[in-house]
């Protein structure tokens, strides 16, 4: 078994130090190549992040190395390094904008796509962190559905409950995070 | 320090609190988020302050929420990196769809005036040459005009070199969910569908073949005229991109059997696909059930909705004709036909008449139709049934005959190593014996053509159920068929004993013995055989043919001697040993030339290995092991001869690996490490091969665990303990994939088990015990479990 089938089995048993060991052990590399992507992509008018998310995701499943049999638990890590990656990039971007830190970095943004325009990536991510302090499962459900992409079934699965927990859940945590959005 | 302590616990009892807090939140929301506003009211009017402001606001942001969040990320993220950037000279405003030979995205005209909107396709691929192609086809589709075909724009490469076309986009829907939603009528899809032949005529007529036509590429307007897109873009594709994935995408449900091919394509291919597309509009379903392959016949329309009984199931079937060459003509007189229709008038399609499908065979490449000829083996068995019937003149009833046989003897065989030929080889059975039967009621007073049906009869009971080769399972069929086939040899031999009817009885009684021994019914198999035995010594001419069946039967001898035991009569028991020897000694003037040749290398190679095995056992093999290697050396050499004679027979080519995997195995108990170690080698080297030319084939690596855990064993003997464990975990690795692929693989798991047990002792030989312990205990585990 490798390092990372062992952490991941781990983090499934509910020990969080190894989420965060799985993510440095598979998010490092891959900050190096988004680093590099960046520098090449400065010096140009456009900046694609969805070019860079998408050849981190084939980076990562390249990673032969890495027993990705488990295809939930690629999808959560998949989901906290989508995660990341926006927040990295949006954080990137404001400090970028000298003297313009208000202005905020949406999703259309870094994806370049027509919908979720008025999603604040910065203020997602900090509403998400503040729902996990409250209830962790809600904003867990929330990364695998939105970041990772899973469907309702497949994020029950994931996470060991049944698909009308999932359900209800993320009814909740859509209404939480929302009004969250909107109050910022 | 205890003040710290006071003040984590305050904190914590802050904490517990708060999630004390929390809870009731969600559980009060969960609650009301179900009920409507009243009842909701109700509720949260019985909760406390807090709770009920909280609850009630996330309520508010939830009846607002519509689809916050809904979209996934990863759905704009996935492939869309062109998003946003310039390809030619269209602006890519989002992704439509993507698929295995690349993106379509939404594009608009840079700086134009008005907004036009184009579908922008990235293929995948590139390279100059290929590109110049791109280029000289593109211009042939730009060309192409016509109100219900969707323009080809422009094209060129991106910024990336990847080869990009643009075309005019159109907003539409599938047709078939169009006539779906719109309630169309039979009579309203088919001038839908003669609109669409219209747009396809007209590239025809300018050269061009649309090769994909699917309901997804005829999408129907908002003001319901139907587009055709991607004309032409199949080929342009196929010629960008190198391997030859565009085949593989495209949906087979609608390619035409001489794409599925790979044969040259013509209009006729448009024809063909139109014909499905039009089978889904009416018969609300496809032509074929299940998973189609190669040359599948259409299920007539009529059968999934009645109303299309005459006119249109002919026309469709005509449209569907496996064979090009006897599909309409042209989208031109496919749609004059549904227009005939439309107008009341008699059409030109008609039922497939039988003497064409029955005759068709014999134009045609056995191998690639065997699919289509199984069909027209059945009509042609029909066929035969109606000339009966009709009493029709002796050389036609012979014609068939012929054909008949052709069916039986030669294109099974021709479609036998097809993969999934199976269910195509049973129909084929089946329906050749109801005729069979029938043919045989019919000619009682012609020796010759009992003999010949007796042949048929073992053939089949072959293909039924003969033990030791591929076959179809069926073993009370194959007894019945040996039954007639015998039974109409001794009805043969009642007139006159001819060798010919000495020969087929035995061979009848042989094969009965065979599935006998399959059954473990040695008593009644030896039977079998002593009477085969009888009979064969009763032949007056004792060619090379009838030496090589002959050993066969001494053979299967000394095989109910030598398992079957005790289990046999009395006065049959003997030394299996000397049975073999029996047969070696009547092959030994055979000559080695002749149509008979594999068979004889065949039989030689088995009495070979027979004996070989028989001085393997353990009890012989101190004392007789020079002889054991020898016969084990003698087999294998009649293999590797048989297997020269046609290097293109696989089957003869696992033979070789199998014998020596055995002698290696012979070499082991021997403790002849070095010779077991080489032959092993080169089994696995020729089972790597075989694996290689067909990944499918798991038979294959099965031998190949063999031979890796042969070649361990060898090793182990010479204590090369490293080379040892490569082999052993190479065995183990295959027979982990082979358990996974198939959890009622017991013969595997259990091989699994004694792996362990093999490499247990490698390791312990190593001084790693504890290792050794460890997988011990696996193995033990594993067996425990079966």
């Amino acid at each position: 078994m490798t390092e990372v089938t062992q952490l991941l089995r781990d983090w499934s048993d509910g020990r969080n130090e190894a989420r965060e060991a799985v993510l440095q052990l598979v998010y490092d590399p891959l900050r190096e190549l988004a680093a590099r992507h960046l520098h090449r992509e400065r010096d140009g008018h456009t900046l694609q992040p969805t070019a860079l998310v998408h050849e981190l995701y084939l980076k990562l499943l390249q990673q032969r190395r890495v027993d990705w049999s488990d295809r939930g638990h690629f999808f959560a890590v998949a989901a906290q390094m989508m995660r990341r990656i926006l927040v990295d990039y949006a954080r990137r971007r404001k400090s970028d904008k000298r003297g313009g830190g208000a202005v905020p970095v949406t999703i259309s943004d870094a994806l370049d796509v027509a919908a979720q325009e008025s999603l604040d990536i910065v203020a997602l991510d900090e509403a998400l962190e503040s729902l996990g302090a409250v209830f962790p499962q809600q904003a867990r459900i929330v990364e695998l559905r939105f970041y990772g992409g899973l469907t309702i079934d497949e994020t029950a699965e994931v996470l060991g409950i049944s698909a009308a927990t999932v359900s209800r859940e993320w009814m909740m945590a859509r209404a939480w995070l929302r009004r969250a959005l909107e109050v910022k | 320090m205890s003040g710290g302590r006071d003040a984590s616990r305050t904190d914590g009892d802050l904490a517990a609190a708060n999630v004390a807090f929390w809870e009731r939140v969600r559980e009060v929301f969960h609650e009301a988020v179900a009920l409507d506003s009243t009842a909701r009211r109700e509720l949260l009017a019985d909760a406390d302050a807090r709770v009920r402001e909280e609850v009630a606001s996330l309520l508010a942001s939830h009846d607002e929420a519509g689809d916050f969040l809904d979209t996934p990320i990863l759905a704009h993220a996935r492939l869309d990196h062109l998003t946003g950037s310039l390809v030619g000279p269209y602006r890519i405003v989002r992704l439509l769809g993507e698929g295995g030979m690349g993106a379509v995205y939404l594009g608009v005209r840079e700086g134009a005036e008005f907004e036009q909107r184009v579908a922008v396709k990235v293929i995948r691929g590139g390279g100059e040459s290929i590109l110049r192609r791109f280029r000289q086809e593109r211009q042939i589709l730009a060309a192409l005009e016509h109100p219900n075909i969707a323009r080809m724009l422009d094209g060129g490469t991106t910024a990336n070199g990847a080869p990009f076309l643009a075309m005019e986009y159109i907003e539409g829907t599938p047709i078939d969910e169009y006539a779906a939603t719109h309630h169309l009528s039979v009579h309203e899809r088919l001038r839908l569908f003669l609109t669409l032949c219209d747009a396809v005529q007209h590239a025809h007529r300018n050269l061009v073949i649309h090769r994909d036509i699917k309901p997804a590429n005829v999408l129907i307007t908002r003001d319901g005229v139907p587009k055709l897109l991607d004309f032409g873009i199949a080929k342009l594709i196929s010629e960008v991109t190198v391997d030859a994935t565009v085949t593989r995408m495209m949906t087979p449900d609608y390619a035409s059997p001489e794409q599925l091919h790979g044969l040259p394509v013509s209009t006729a291919t448009d024809v063909y696909s139109l014909g499905v597309l039009l089978y889904g509009l009416l018969a609300n379903g496809k032509p074929f059930d299940g998973e189609r392959r190669g040359d599948s016949e259409p299920v007539r329309p009529s059968l999934r909705n009645r109303a299309l009984r005459g006119d249109l199931d002919n026309i469709l079937m005509m449209a569907l004709q496996s064979e090009p060459a006897r599909r309409y003509g042209s989208v031109e007189q496919f749609a004059a036909d549904i227009r005939r229709h439309l107008a009341g008038h008699p059409v030109t399609a008609r039922p497939d008449t039988l003497l064409y499908r029955a005759s068709k065979f014999t134009r045609r490449n056995k191998v690639v139709v065997a699919a289509a000829i199984v069909v027209a083996i059945v009509t042609a068995i029909a066929f035969m049934a109606t000339l009966r019937q009709k009493r029709i003149a002796e050389h036609r009833f012979e014609q068939v005959r012929a054909l008949a046989r052709s069916f039986v003897f030669e294109i099974h065989d021709a479609i036998a190593p097809l993969p999934g030929s199976t269910r195509a080889r049973e129909l084929l059975v089946r329906r050749a014996l109801v005729y069979l039967d029938g043919l045989a009621a019919e000619a009682q007073d012609s020796a010759e053509l009992q003999r010949e049906l007796a042949r048929a009869y073992l053939r089949i009971g072959d293909v039924q159920g003969l033990p030791y080769q591929a076959n179809l399972g069926d073993t009370a069929g194959a007894l019945t068929s040996y039954r007639k086939a015998l039974a109409i040899a001794e009805r043969l031999l009642d007139d006159e004993s001819s060798d010919e009817a000495l020969l087929l009885a035995a061979e009848a009684h042989d094969r009965l013995g065979l599935v006998e021994q399959r059954a473990l019914r040695w008593a009644n198999a030896m039977e079998q055989h002593q009477t085969a035995l009888a009979l064969r010594g009763r032949v007056s001419a004792q060619g090379p043919n009838e030496r090589v069946q002959l050993a066969r039967t001494w053979v299967a001898i000394g095989d109910c001697r030598y398992v079957g035991g005790q289990r046999v009569a009395a006065r049959f028991r003997g030394d299996g040993a000397a049975a073999y020897e029996e047969a070696l000694r009547v092959l030994e003037h055979v000559p080695h030339r002749g149509a008979h040749l594999a068979e004889l290398l065949n039989q030689i190679a088995r009495a070979n290995q027979r004996l070989g095995g028989y001085y393997s056992n353990p009890g012989r093999i101190a004392k007789f092991g020079p002889r054991c290697v020898a016969y084990h050396t003698a087999a294998l050499h009649a293999l590797e001869q048989r297997a020269a004679l046609d290097a293109s027979n696989a089957i003869a080519q696992r033979n070789v690996a199998d014998q020596q995997v055995m002698t290696a195995t012979a070499y082991v108990r021997l403790k002849d490490g070095a010779n077991a170690v080489a032959l092993a080698h080169s089994a696995i080297e020729t089972l790597n091969a075989l694996a290689a030319a067909d990944p499918t084939n798991v038979e294959a690596q099965h031998d190949l665990a063999f031979a890796f855990e042969t070649a361990g064993d060898g090793y182990a003997i010479d204590g090369k303990w490293d080379d040892a464990e490569r082999a052993f975990q190479r065995c183990i690795d295959i027979r982990r994939k082979l358990v996974a692929g198939d959890a009622s693989n017991r013969e595997d798991l259990r091989g699994l088990a004694m792996e362990y047990e093999r490499l247990a002792h490698v390791y312990e030989a190593r001084g790693q015990g504890a290792r050794a312990e460890k997988l011990r205990a696996e193995s033990e585990r594993m067996l425990a479990k079966m």
